[in-house]
């Protein structure tokens, strides 16, 4: 449809209206307000024609048509109810139900379930089947997340075309005809994708349920609230269902057509059981001689507020250090900057992982953006492994435009799609992008000598065309962080050199806020343990005792995102809103109301909530000038790409899981086999050169120290010559090891591990 | 004998009967409302529930007393007590029955009447108080309309009473009985017995007057905040208060301890009894069958049609006796 | 004049009244020395019903917590496990409350249930002296499985126990302070945090 598009006039059940050629005729009902049943069709995945319920009555047309599928046309005059059209819709439902198990009382999709809805709208109310029914399996482990229920699938596909459109992984799909079709993945492996969870919600039947929901409630119980999905910083709006303070589900938000289009990733989806966590704090913890001792909130303030002001007095503010702030809200981490600064101290940084930079600088661009990019380029670890949905976005730009898409660097993609791959952000030179109006750049925001040398290419080729920049780092609202001025400012140390400083001896407080770097620092657990136990008083705001918590002086029992309200900026820089959608365990506070306590202890005046709120929901700044800012990085950080790998060995790539982290993770039991496993992932001709078949266990051999017992992971589009481990895992921590170097495996043994997330 | 150990056993013997008669007036309450209201009442502590006296009391000696933070706590603990010391004291002066050996009661006052009702008018001060010192809304309200109420009726109730004391011609409560011997005054002073019997009902603060502690309006009333002992005083001191007007009401009108048709052979105690009684079933029986007054009709009623009547039925017999005598 | 007569009248009339009342005979029947027969499906304490095989017939679906107009009714639905089968099919009830003094007898969870697991028996002596005892979950509820089986009331083989005897017998699980399951952690969280905004 290219220039206008010609307007066509019809009357749908006596209203005229005008729509756009080429509209179908669900949609054209949708303007004037018309629902027309449907099964098969989702304006997502478009019509497919299956299930016929949407059948309407289009006058001068000897039968029944389907609304899903037919065009509007100038002078069509529409019906979509009357005897003939519920007629129709009554013999389709006849055959739908023939073999349905009509198990509601015991179906996770009774309530909200469309067969229901539409057999009470337009059923016949009694079966004539005199035969008994198809039996089918029931209950079937489709894999880590689903349950599929064959009896109950009337086969429209939804599921099976949002595997293949959406996502674009092509692994469910029907098998057998008939009435004895089954729903399956093509290999008969288990169903793997990081945004399983969308079937459950397509499906319109309770075919596929979620484990993690499957009986746990009734839709009619769940207390539903809109708020934003703070795992990652993709930002998508997600519907918070409670029921007795726990959240049992999350479900997309259709509307949301801005982030998330109606989608959510399995993390946001499935990673909330940590909420009601029998080892969430509740109190604050104070170690002294070695235990932990319960303190009481204004106790616990009092004495950090004392802490803070002997520190000043006694060594001046540049022995103060707060950390942290990138999975907090925009209004908590202006608090922690406008606290700090008041006493003087500019050691604050939010960068407590990888992470090094959050905004792409004045280039950076929206969601819409991606998918009119013509060419794609994604450096370091690729947004599908920090921010799922961005991925989807970029999916949608290859299959949908034809986007072509470059890879900088080792990272293997989850998903079989046509790349390039370059090893560094200046070989792209050779690819003769300049043939295109249109560059998305996605880079990770780890190694600031990547960023800087892909900022000089991309600023390289700016002229004349639209050039799209994003970081899809992994830490959720770091761009808030950065906005909010958690960074160093006049001389401040950045996280690194805070650390260094505490190792010396210069610090005498730190203050962490919601993150655990002893887990994700680069340098290693036991480097940055040793630097926070060397301060006399450190201070941890945490949901959970982990490994940062453990080695502080005083924990913090805090709430997480769906239990407080703020604004938090998403990956392009736009203004999130969250809103409370769980009650918070008692005797917690949020990091707002700690820092307004403190503030107070420390008789620091903090803005009013309408000013604060004001100051978080501004547009997001330009914080860096490009990727790689310098302002934005120690000197030394800056310095050109290490040169390439050596000959023999494997190249390191160390990525993140889709549920890499110690926190939510870790603390929530219903993910079950979603936890990763520790891996060692290798290519097929990888493999194969190093003797190593699937389930293997071996040792890597880097220069930090060797990492053990990892379980070896043959996929395919990994990177021949490289070995790809998990960074965020509690329980194997390779934040010691440097991405890029060359490793060796070591102490091969074969012994089978069941089968986890690849 | 000296004449303090006389006085000290008589009062005890007093206060004693007087006490019990309370425990059972209030049994005696219980059942006739019960059985006025088709249910049988009271009946699980001891035959019939004659028990379920001692049982209450055991009950309010055992409740938590509990003083409200914003209460006046001297006032609040001494208010119960004024009720029913003042409640108590009227029988100092109450004559039962004569005998040769001479009057049967603590003390022969000549102006009886006058203490009885000086007495009385005191006991408004134990509920006021009670009410103020509670620090809190509602009994302040109950105490209030306690004063207002007191005030309005017992104008009447004493000028009803100024008929009889005429045709007496004297305010010794002995000598008013006496007085009677061939004519109950309830005959002549028949519109002064109605006013009388109104005009305690309200005085005491039983339904239908009981606006100074309608349940349904104020909770509790003046006493909302006690518990325990304490309410359990305030309660002894509106059945003794009961008592004391129907006792009086037995001397005024019905001829005090003067026996029913001549039958002198039935000693007078027991007719003196028997006429309290009967006073005592009138209040519960009207308690059963009359709802609650509306405060403003209640003023009204006390002030535009009592206070007249009162008035009027004064000044016709005072007219009589002057004009007769 | 006319008014005047009208009221002393009426106030005879009701005075009359009363007194004719109390000769009367009292309709109270002294319970509970005296204990009426009621109606053969009077409606009183729940109870769970069993399948022959011993097999719980809840499946945990909550439609009689839908129907409850009290909202007298927590369901938390659970799946079976081939180790732990407590009904027949893929879902049970792993809780189910009732709070008995919520409840008004209507009998609709009854009708709801679409495996008559929860039937109204005519027992009714339940009072008690605390308030968290009134909630009766599974294990109250539950009828042993030697009570018999049948779907109602007047199925029973055994016929109806007089008391509730060793169904009652059995500790609660019940947290009795709080009138709260100790699971529910959810409602005992409100409660907490209503004090806690204050
Ligand atoms: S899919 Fe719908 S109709 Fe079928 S059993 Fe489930 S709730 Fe009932
Ligand atoms: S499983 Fe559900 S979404 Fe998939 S085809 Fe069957 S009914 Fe449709
Ligand atoms: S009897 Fe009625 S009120 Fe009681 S639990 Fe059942 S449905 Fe609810
Ligand atoms: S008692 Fe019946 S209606 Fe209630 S949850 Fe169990 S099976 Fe469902
Ligand atoms: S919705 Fe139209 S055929 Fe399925």
């Amino acid at each position: 449809m290219n220039g206008a598009p010609k307007e066509v006039t019809l009357t749908i059940d006596g209203t005229q209206l005008t729509v756009p050629e080429g509209t179908l005729l669900v949609e054209a009902a949708k303007r004037i307000k018309t629902d027309i049943p449907v099964y098969c069709y989702h304006p997502k995945l478009g019509p497919a024609g299956l299930c016929r319920i949407c059948l309407v009555d289009v006058e001068k047309t000897p039968k029944l048509q389907i609304a899903c599928n037919t065009t509007v046309g100038e002078g069509m005059v529409v019906h979509t109810y009357g005897p003939k059209v519920e007629d129709g819709r009554r013999a389709v439902l006849e055959f739908l139900l023939l073999n349905h198990p009509l198990d509601c009382p015991i179906c996770d999709k009774g309530g909200e379930c469309d067969l229901q809805d539409y057999s009470i709208a337009y059923g016949q109310g009694a079966s004539r089947l005199a035969d008994p029914k198809e039996i089918k399996p029931k209950a079937i482990d489709l894999g880590p997340t689903i349950v599929l229920d064959d009896e109950r699938c009337i086969v429209c596909q939804r599921c099976t075309r949002f595997d293949e459109i959406i996502t674009l992984e092509q692994s469910l799909v029907v098998k057998d005809r008939g009435q004895r079709d089954v729903i399956a993945t093509a290999t008969g492996t288990p169903y793997v994708s990081m945004f399983s969870g969308n079937v459950t919600e397509l499906c319109p039947v309770g075919a596929l349920t979620s484990k993690t929901y499957r009986f746990k409630s009734r839709p009619w119980d769940l207390n539903r609230s809109l708020t934003t999905c703070v795992q990652c910083s993709a930002g998508c709006a997600i519907n918070v269902d409670e029921r007795h303070g726990e959240v049992l589900r999350t479900m997309s938000v259709p509307g949301d057509d801005a982030v998330s289009e109606g989608w959510l990733c399995d993390r946001g989806r499935y990673n909330v059981g940590f909420y009601s966590d029998p080892r969430r704090l509740t109190s604050p913890l104070l170690r002294r001689d070695g235990e932990w001792v319960q303190l009481g909130w204004e106790d616990a303030i009092d004495l950090w507020a004392r802490t803070l002001h002997e520190a000043v007095d006694s060594a001046g503010p540049k022995s103060l250090a707060a950390l942290g702030g990138g999975r907090l809200t925009n209004e908590e981490a202006y608090l922690i900057g406008h606290v700090f600064r008041a006493l003087g101290c500019e050691n604050i940084d939010w960068r407590t992982g990888r992470q090094r930079q959050a905004s792409p600088g004045p280039r950076g661009g929206t969601y819409a953006d991606v998918e009119s990019a013509q060419a794609i380029v994604l450096v370091g670890v690729p947004p599908a492994q920090t921010t799922p949905i961005m991925s989807l976005r970029i999916r949608k730009a290859v299959s949908q435009r034809g986007a072509r898409m470059i890879l900088v660097g080792d990272y293997a993609l989850p998903i079989r799609v046509a790349h390039e791959r370059v090893a560094r952000p200046r070989d792209l030179a050779s690819l003769d992008l300049d043939r295109y109006e249109r560059i998305a750049f996605f880079w990770d925001g780890i190694d600031p000598r990547v960023g800087s040398e892909l900022n000089e290419f991309a600023e390289g080729l700016a002229e004349g065309r639209k050039i799209f920049t994003y970081v899809t780092g992994e830490t959720p609202n770091a761009r808030g962080a950065e906005g909010m001025g958690l960074v160093p400012r006049s001389g401040g140390r950045d996280s690194v050199g805070m650390l260094a400083a505490a190792r010396d001896g210069n610090l005498r407080s730190l203050a962490i806020f919601a993150a655990n770097p002893v887990l994700h620092m680069p340098g290693g657990a036991d480097s940055v343990r040793g630097a926070i136990e060397n301060v006399p008083f450190v201070v941890t705001t945490e949901l959970f005792m982990t490994p940062t918590a453990e080695r502080s002086t005083l924990v913090l029992p805090a709430r997480g995102p769906f239990e407080k309200s703020g604004h938090t900026f998403d990956v392009t820089g736009a203004v999130r809103v969250l809103r409370p959608g769980v009650a918070a365990p008692t005797g917690t506070l949020s990091d707002l109301e700690i820092l307004i306590a403190l503030a107070s202890a420390l008789g620091v005046d903090v803005p009013g909530p309408a000013a604060l709120h004001r100051q978080a929901a501004l547009h997001a700044p330009w914080v860096a000038r490009g990727f790689g800012d310098p302002a934005l990085f120690a000197e030394g950080e800056l310095k050109a790409p290490r040169a390439g790998a050596k000959a023999t060995g494997l190249r390191l790539v160390i990525a993140a899981d889709l549920f890499s982290g110690g926190g939510t993770v870790y603390h929530d039991d219903r993910l079950g086999e979603l936890r990763p496993l520790a891996t060692a992932a290798l290519s097929e001709h990888t493999a194969a050169v190093a003797e190593v078949h699937d389930g293997y266990l071996v040792d890597i051999v880097a220069a930090e120290g060797t990492l053990r017992g990892l379980v070896v992971r043959v996929a395919p589009n990994h990177v021949d010559g490289t070995v790809t481990i998990l960074e965020g895992l509690p329980d194997a921590p390779a934040s010691a090891f440097e991405g890029g170097q060359t490793v060796a495996l070591a102490n091969v043994r074969a012994a089978r591990v069941p089968v986890g997330v690849a | 004998m000296p004449l303090w150990l006389f006085v000290v056993i008589k009062s005890a013997l007093v206060l004693f009967v007087v006490v019990t008669t309370f425990a059972y007036a209030m049994l005696a309450e219980r059942k006739v409302l019960a059985w006025m209201q088709l249910r049988p009442g009271p009946n699980r502590v001891g035959p019939w529930g004659l028990l379920q006296p001692a049982a209450d009391a055991a009950k309010m000696l055992f409740k938590e007393d509990l003083t409200p933070a914003t209460a006046d706590s001297l006032i609040y603990r001494l208010a119960p007590w004024i009720s029913m010391i003042t409640a108590m004291g009227v029988f100092a002066v109450i004559p039962f029955s004569e005998s040769s050996s001479g009057l049967w009661s603590i003390g022969d006052v000549n102006a009886g009447i006058l203490f009885v009702f000086s007495l009385t008018s005191l006991g408004v001060y134990g509920i006021s108080l009670a009410g103020w010192s509670s620090g809190s809304k509602f009994p302040l309200l109950g105490s209030l309309r306690s004063t207002a109420q007191m005030i309005s009726y017992e104008l009447a109730m004493t000028l009803s009473v100024v008929g009889v004391l005429i045709l007496a011609g004297t305010t010794s409560l002995a000598g008013i009985v006496h007085a009677q011997n061939k004519l109950w005054f309830v005959i002549p002073q028949f519109l002064g017995f109605i006013i009388y019997v109104i005009t305690a009902v309200a005085e005491t603060n039983r339904a239908p007057f009981d606006l100074v502690e309608a349940e349904t309006e104020l909770v509790g009333g003046f006493h909302t905040e006690y518990s325990g002992l304490r309410f359990g005083l305030f309660f002894i001191a509106e059945y003794l208060n009961m008592i004391t007007v129907s006792c009086i009401a037995t001397l005024l009108f019905f001829g005090g301890w003067n026996p029913l048709f001549g039958l002198s052979v039935i000693p007078g105690i027991v007719w003196f009894v028997l006429k309290v009684g009967f006073v005592i079933f009138i209040y519960i029986w009207l308690r059963a069958t009359l709802p609650r007054l509306r405060y403003d009709r209640l003023m009204a009623f006390g002030w535009q049609v009592l206070l007249p009547l009162a008035t009027l039925n004064l000044m016709a017999t005072a007219a009589i006796v002057a004009w007769k005598g | 004049m006319r008014t005047f007569i009208g009221a002393i009248v009426s106030l005879a009339q009701g005075f009359y009244t009363t007194f004719q009342f109390f000769f009367q005979k009292k309709p109270t029947i002294a319970y509970p020395s005296i204990k009426k027969q009621h109606a053969p499906r009077f409606h009183g304490l729940h109870e769970l019903r069993r399948y022959a095989d011993g097999k719980e017939r809840c499946i945990g679906c909550e439609l009689c917590a839908i129907a409850c107009p009290a909202n007298a009714i927590t369901v938390i639905g659970a799946e079976n496990t081939p180790e732990d089968r407590r009904s027949p099919g893929e879902r049970y009830a792993a809780r189910y409350e009732i709070d008995e003094l919520r409840c008004i007898f209507c009998g609709l969870c009854e009708e709801a249930c679409p495996t008559d697991a929860i039937v109204l028996t005519p027992r009714f002596e339940m009072s008690d002296y605390r308030r968290g005892s009134f909630i009766y979950a599974k294990d109250r509820l539950l009828v042993p499985p030697e009570a018999g089986v049948g779907t109602s009331p007047d199925e029973r083989p055994n016929g109806i126990p007089s008391d509730l005897g060793s169904v009652l017998a059995q500790k609660s699980t019940v947290d009795i302070a709080s009138g709260y399951s100790a699971t529910w952690r959810g409602e005992l969280l409100k409660t907490d945090r209503k004090g806690l905004a204050g």
